[in-house]
């Protein structure tokens, strides 16, 4: 029974991009690319407890649906505190994106000068510091991205931290935030 | 004293390597600001995440013009500004068609403090761009690896500044 659950389920992801692909991949911003390793500039802000300078990730992207809508890429990195620089308060990241849908407007194509699509996400992340201590959460919007070939890029991310409210009597608070400037993503494989 | 002459050979060195243009130019700019110091409250500066954005107007073949400035976006958005001018020099050949190039830049800052708005520290600025990518002519450019210092007058004190990506976009 689950050799044949495996099997249906390993069909399923073959053939379901295939059936939600845009008919006219090969002219749009859409590519084969699907691995990629992704870098941004980014800080934490409010009631984090981080330390507040800049911070650096880098991460591994895995983008393997080349769908319209609801395309999910997942991704798991570093956070290194850069500027001032303590890589003892570094965290481990693993972040999952729903690009919401994709347009393709002209402007934008003709910005770039070549095959473009605006893609914009909201994201989930879990965070575990590495020096121990515990983990915690955000979720956010990803207003502006942009999918070129093989290049993925996001400006002005904004997440709002999810950590456990022991001190408060709140199940959960939500007092800090964290802004990325911008990722870019460079699809290798 | 100093500063003087620090500003007028920056000017002369400027106009040596200007040419003459055949119009003048302008485009956005947008970029991550990094600040690295050894005591950010003596520099002025809180550490954090930073952006910049500045306007580019081409004089010369050789030379621009920047205004720009950098706003604190963690941990207290907007709160921190500096804002300034520089003047940058293509190092490799003419702005218009260079693809690629190499660029100094030198001029002044001034951070501004909202809450008092007399307390602002002013900098002299000196960076260096090692690889430019694109020009005017293809209305795009990114300067990588922008790195330099902030010098504080009043203070004497360094801090490291550093650019990974800056987008230019020519109008």
């Amino acid at each position: 029974m689950m050799k044949r659950i495996a099997l249906a389920a390993l069909i399923a992801c073959v053939l379901a991009p295939s059936i939600m692909a845009d008919d006219d991949s090969s002219a749009g911003g859409r590519s084969p690319w699907f691995l990629g390793l992704a870098v941004s500039p980014e800080g934490f802000g409010g009631d984090s407890g981080l330390a507040s300078g800049e911070r650096l990730s880098l991460a591994l992207v895995l983008d393997p649906c080349p769908w319209k809508i609801a395309v999910p890429s997942i991704a798991a990195g570093l956070s290194v505190p850069l500027f001032p620089w303590a890589p003892e308060a570094s965290l481990f990241e693993a972040r999952l994106d729903l690009r919401l849908f994709t347009l393709r407007p002209k402007l934008l194509e003709s910005l770039y000068d070549g095959p473009a699509e605006y893609a914009p996400a909201i994201c989930a992340s879990a965070y575990w510091p590495l020096s121990g201590g515990d983990p915690f959460g955000s979720i956010g919007i990803r207003p502006l991205v942009f999918r070129t070939g093989d290049a993925l890029y996001s400006i002005l991310s904004v997440s709002t931290l999810v950590t456990r409210g022991a001190d408060s009597g709140a199940a959960y608070n939500f007092r800090a935030f964290s802004v990325e400037l911008f990722e870019f993503t460079h699809f290798f494989m | 004293m100093n500063i003087k002459r620090v500003s007028i050979a920056v000017l002369a060195a400027a106009l040596a390597f200007a040419a003459p243009a055949s119009a003048l130019d302008f485009g956005l700019s947008a970029a991550a600001q990094s600040f690295g110091s050894k005591d950010y409250d003596e520099a002025g500066i809180r550490p954090g995440l930073y952006a910049r954005g500045g306007a580019i107007l081409g004089l010369f073949s050789r030379l621009e013009i920047e205004p720009y400035a950098v706003i604190e976006l963690t941990p207290d958005p907007l709160r921190g500004c500096i804002a300034g001018a520089d003047a940058t020099i293509a190092l490799l050949g003419s702005r218009h068609d260079g693809y690629f190039n190499m660029f100094l830049s030198a001029g002044y800052a001034r951070g501004l403090d909202f809450d008092d708005p007399g307390a602002g520290k002013n900098y002299l600025s000196l960076r260096i761009t090692p690889l430019a990518i694109g020009c005017g002519y293809y209305g795009r450019r990114d300067r990588m690896f922008t790195a330099g210092v902030l010098y504080e007058l009043e203070g004497k004190s360094w801090t490291f500044v550093f650019n990974v990506l800056a987008f230019d976009f020519f109008l």
